[in-house]
């Protein structure tokens, strides 16, 4: 038993010391360029976003292997899946900090933490010879003004999605099969889309017998509150932001825009007429489209339009799909569309998420700070990391890479499959808008894109503002969000009466809406000084 | 007087022989006694930076003085006086509602006489006390949902309309009460057990022979004998009052039921906690303390005063 034992752990010990085979050389990748493969940075970052590949896992993932390798340098992994909770913890305790930790996600986490001494001034490491992938991505102002502190000075580098965010459309989607089901057309103005979902409402459109189970319109992000991206048929931006500039460079909120107040009472007439979820959550989102009874949806990102259409088809394998186009509206509920050629659709985000910073206890800040010039800088480290291994995952065909059908065809879906091997990673990132679109090649993202594309504008940025801003920012937006939130459910459902626009304005002023108004202008201005 | 002068170190000397004598005791008691100090009078303390502007860095010695500030913000933000009133509310609907449940039920079963029977009832009623909260709201979530949920597809049988329950302000505290009902009241019902089976049999033997049905004893003999006890579980609830079930209304309210929803526990989790804003959190949880003990210490007066049962 004993002896058999012995053997066992033998056996696995060599297995062990088997596993991490050099395999970056082979790939034809220079290693070591960083350090000598004897120093190591611990990292306090998301767990893989793959149930079943872990970053900290005993022999590593392909893709991370091979980073360590290029970079000579291990990591030490601190993975969870509730790594805001923790990060804030550790940070307010201000001890034990790992050397590097994504911040949270709070507005002005990283000027706080960078005024109370946590964050390492990356700026002091900034130079030509140190950090020349860095500063290649500076010269995009954009990256350069939400990477600096109002100080000048640079403590963290976000995770950029600009790649990715420049050709994520983010509207809403409808079933393709139920318009034809019922002999209809797609809608192109808001009041055919409204006759669209009277009939599915009315008619039995997922053609399983029972008239009354269809749900003409759900929502995806935001939930209900989400219907505001309605307001491109009133004149205004179609989509996500709230926020945007006027033509004297004024920064304003969509949301108290007098124009809106036809689209609440158009969404509430609606609500009556049982056209929307009842639902202002999203939760019963999923049994919904599983079982096959959700007609369209507003605000939802590109890949989350094949991720629906996956989930309906086990009940349905005609269900289909698509994106609406940007209805036009000729006076529906007084409404005004903006002319073609102003037409404009908002951006999925800011172009980032959350911010990645060397902490002060870091003991050699220099190689922390060269491993994230080249980790988040470089072009060869995003190709790496967003398009895989070449002969692995991708091959290059005439000079373009083209994922391999391993990738691309399987049923877990590509940005699943790349996540398996540690590809598309949740951590110091730099993501790749080829990369994405490579992986949907031939298929409906791509039309969208064609389709859409040309109408993204950037959302007004949301920079790093002084510990002062913040403050205010902080102080006054949280609770005008919730009032902000609450009211324009209860418009829609009809629990407050949109006679009272005019005391929600005067009470959204009152609760400290022109302070907060200050702080988006002073960082608009900041972001177009620096643009 | 004299005496206590002179006794001073005969007395120091009896301290000493005592713990001596009791030593084991006393480090048997220790590690409880460390534990409620380190968690539980220890973090007291912190409770300082809710006079502070807080800063991790300088700590709660180092940081900058700002005396009620944090208060004076509180009282003036738009949504305190909501917030202090969705707790009074749902609190005492929870107290006035809660409460005697168990006890009635208690009192009933007590009467049933198959004691097979009996325990049987006892299981099934404090089975759901075992359930996480997160999957009780689960289970609301998808009982009562509008689209697919159970009780609407009753109402639609019965020619209804569906009802957003979850989504709708007026409904959300008997929501929360009743689940809260349906999922504690076999638990909380043990402690009247316990003290229904401690009543002396003799008494009830007296009150048979001097003529009660069943009815005369349930109101003569069981409930005055168990009433101590019910009076101290009210005045520990009420103690409870302030501090309401705060994860399972984060996990049951939205936007749309924040008006009756929104709890003071709830709003320090979002303004302190989300939004890392530590001085704030704190100020209006210690203010959320104070009118905890405040309750407490007038309940148990008033028991003291009526009842002459009190837990201090």
């Amino acid at each position: 038993m004993k002896k058999n034992f012995m053997t066992l752990l033998a056996v696995l010990l060599c297995m062990t010391m088997l596993a991490p085979v050099a395999v970056a050389e082979e790939y034809g990748y220079q290693t070591h360029i960083i350090g000598d493969g004897t120093q190591t940075l611990s990292i306090l970052s998301y767990q893989n976003w793959d149930s079943a590949a872990y970053y900290d896992s005993e022999d590593g993932l392909l893709i991370e292997n091979v980073l360590e390798e290029i970079t000579g340098v291990n990591i030490e992994w601190e993975c969870s899946g509730e790594v805001e909770t923790i990060a804030q913890t550790r940070l307010a305790a201000g001890m034990n900090l790992p050397d590097i930790i994504r911040v949270p996600v709070v507005t002005g986490a990283v000027t706080k933490y960078a005024e109370e001494g946590l964050l390492l001034n990356i700026s002091d490491y900034i130079s030509e010879e140190t950090t020349p992938n860095i500063l290649k991505r500076f010269e995009n102002p954009y990256i350069k003004a939400i990477s600096t502190a109002p100080d000048g000075n640079v403590y963290a580098l976000p995770y950029c999605e600009i790649g990715t965010n420049d050709i994520m459309i983010n509207w809403g989607d409808i079933r393709v099969d139920w318009l034809n089901n019922l002999g209809l057309s797609m809608p192109t103005t808001l009041e055919e889309f409204h006759d669209v979902l009277v009939a599915f409402k009315e008619q039995d459109a997922n053609g399983n017998g029972d008239p009354n189970d269809e749900v003409p319109l759900g929502y995806q992000n935001n939930a209900m509150f989400g219907l505001y991206c309605f307001k491109g048929c009133f004149g205004l931006s179609y989509g996500t932001d709230m926020w945007s500039v006027d033509a004297n460079g004024k920064v304003q909120l969509d949301l108290v825009d007098s124009r809106l107040k036809d689209m609440y009472r158009m969404l509430h007439d609606w609500y009556e007429e049982g056209l929307l979820s009842t639902d202002p959550t999203n939760d019963s989102n999923n049994d919904l489209l599983s079982q096959n009874r959700l007609g369209a949806q507003t605000m939802l990102a590109l890949d989350n339009v094949l991720t629906n259409q996956g989930i309906a088809y086990d009940l349905c394998n005609e269900a289909k799909y698509e994106y609406y186009p940007l209805l036009d509206n000729n006076g529906y509920y007084n409404g005004y569309s903006v002319p073609e050629e102003e037409k404009q659709l908002d951006k999925r985000s800011n172009g980032y998420w959350g911010y990645f910073a060397i902490t002060t206890d870091c003991k050699d800040p220099e190689l922390a700070v060269r491993w994230m010039d080249y980790v988040w800088g470089s072009q060869e480290c995003q190709d790496l990391r967003y398009w895989g291994v070449e002969g692995v995952t991708y091959e290059v065909v005439d000079g373009e890479k083209v994922f391999f059908d391993s990738i691309t065809s399987t049923p877990k879906g590509a940005i699943s499959e790349m996540r398996a091997l540690g590809g598309w990673p949740n951590f110091v990132g730099f993501e790749s808008g080829e990369a994405f679109m490579g992986m949907f090649k031939g298929q409906y993202p791509e039309q969208a894109q064609k389709e859409f594309g040309g109408y993204l504008r950037d959302q007004i940025p949301v920079l790093l503002g002084t510990e002062e801003e913040n403050e205010i920012y902080q102080r006054y937006w949280t609770d005008l969000e919730t009032y902000i939130k609450e009211t324009t459910i209860a418009f829609i459902t009809g629990t407050k009466s949109i006679d009272e626009w005019d005391n929600y304005v005067a009470k959204c002023y009152e609760m400290g809406l022109d302070k907060v108004l200050e702080v988006r202008q002073a960082w608009w201005d900041r972001y177009v000084e620096m643009k | 007087m004299v005496r206590q002068g002179v006794c001073g170190k005969a007395r120091k000397n009896r301290l000493w022989a005592d713990v001596r004598r009791d030593k084991y005791l006393i480090l048997m008691v220790l590690p409880v006694v460390a534990v409620f100090l380190i968690y539980n009078y220890l973090p007291m303390l912190w409770n300082i930076i809710s006079f502070e502007k807080y800063s991790i860095r300088k700590g709660i010695f180092g940081s900058k003085w700002v005396g009620l500030e944090n208060f004076e913000r509180f009282f003036s933000s738009p949504y305190c006086w909501r917030v202090i009133r969705n707790t009074f509310v749902i609190s005492f609907t929870d107290l006035i509602l809660g409460w005697p449940v168990p006890i009635i039920f208690a009192l009933f079963l007590n009467e049933v006489r198959n004691v097979y029977l009996k325990r049987v009832i006892q299981t099934f009623s404090y089975l759901p006390h075992f359930i996480s909260v997160v999957v009780v709201v689960g289970m609301l979530k998808i009982f009562f949902s509008p689209t697919s949920g159970v009780v609407n597809e009753i109402i639609k049988k019965c020619g209804g309309e569906p009802i957003p329950f979850l989504s709708s302000a007026n409904c959300f505290v008997w929501l929360y009460v009743f689940s809260g009902i349906w999922q504690n009241f076999g638990w909380d019902s043990i402690i009247y057990f316990s003290a229904i089976s401690s009543i002396d049999p003799e008494i009830y033997e007296a009150a048979v022979v001097d003529g009660a049905g069943r009815w005369r004893k349930m109101f003569n003999v069981t409930l005055p004998s168990i009433a101590p006890t019910i009076i101290t579980m009210l005045i520990l609830r009420v103690g409870w009052l302030m501090s309401v079930g705060f994860e399972k209304i984060i996990l049951m309210y939205n936007e749309a039921t924040y008006e009756t929803a929104d709890v003071i526990s709830t709003y320090v989790y979002r303004v302190g906690l989300l939004n890392s804003d530590f001085s704030y959190g704190t100020a209006i949880g210690l203010f959320n303390c104070l009118i905890s003990l405040v309750l407490l210490v007038g309940a148990n007066a008033i028991s003291r005063r009526l009842t002459d049962t009190s837990i201090f």
